[in-house]
């Protein structure tokens, strides 16, 4: 076996590890939107940090649903951010539906052909 | 923090024999392990290349005199000190002022990598990337800068 074999190899196991993890992190995900209510911009920060990781990660692993799913909760994000005043109702309707999306993605890559 | 030595692996010309030598440390900066551990993996396959790994700007910091690195890898955003603000402090310290860094980021839109650029960043490299191509781009960036700006040790 070549040491690229090798790598291709280890970085395989390190994907599977990954979308185990980011599986996992869906719970976390829905806690975080649930409180932005209460928190408004505090806790849109932290559903930033944390998208932006799934979504960086997922694309090097070649989950592009995923990463792609990450990246509008994530945008979503960073531009309420940006704004003044936000309705957090609105954008917490708006995070649940994204959200939905990215469990699905998660989902399906983790039963491919399913 | 981890380092890791790697060996020399894959077919190596006289010509990039002759830059792996010059070219013997890396350190990279993440605050997402599994990134970390995908960039150590690539940077394996050049050889006889030593690879120092940390999570955070303020442990870069902490690390950079005792490393020396040849060149450093920065992810753009991480949490307390990120990458732009990690290559400031960088500048400051007269043993890291000339070290190359290379910003890595998802955010490589040309606006953000004229501002990377003239932040004094040595290249941008875009997220994703391939891994098994990464090697090649970091060395290639580490040539432009080392012949463009010849150092001593050079």
């Amino acid at each position: 076996m070549s040491s690229e074999d090798e790598v291709k190899g280890k970085l395989a196991d390190i994907a599977a590890r990954y979308l185990k993890r980011t599986a996992g992190e869906m719970d976390e995900l829905q806690a975080l939107v649930g409180q932005v209510p209460a928190e408004g911009k505090p806790a849109l920060r932290r559903i930033e940090v944390l998208t932006h990781r799934i979504r960086g990660s997922g694309a090097v692993f070649g989950f592009a649903e995923i990463s792609t799913a990450a990246e509008a909760i994530e945008m979503l994000a960073v531009d309420q951010i940006r704004l003044p005043r936000i309705d957090v109702a609105q954008v917490a309707e708006r995070l649940q539906q994204l959200t939905a999306e990215l469990q699905a993605a998660v989902h399906r890559a983790q039963s491919p052909g399913a | 923090m981890e380092t890791r030595r790697f060996g020399v692996l894959g077919k190596v010309t006289a010509l990039s024999k002759a830059a792996a030598k010059a070219f013997e440390r890396v350190l990279y900066v993440d605050d997402e392990p599994d990134i970390r551990e995908v960039v150590e993996l690539s940077l394996g396959l050049m050889p006889g290349l030593t690879v120092k790994t940390c999570a955070s700007g303020v442990e870069a910091l902490e690390i950079i005199d005792g490393f020396n690195p040849d060149l450093v890898l920065l992810d753009v955003m991480m949490p307390g000190l990120d990458g732009p603000a990690t290559l400031a402090r960088l500048r400051d310290n007269p043993a890291a002022v000339d070290i190359p860094v290379v910003f890595m980021t998802a955010k490589a839109f040309p606006q953000e990598v004229d501002r990377f650029m003239s932040l004094g960043a040595a290249g941008v490299i875009s997220k994703p990337f391939d891994p098994m191509a990464l090697a090649q781009r970091v060395r290639e960036i580490w040539q432009s800068v080392s012949h463009a700006v010849p150092r001593a040790e050079f």
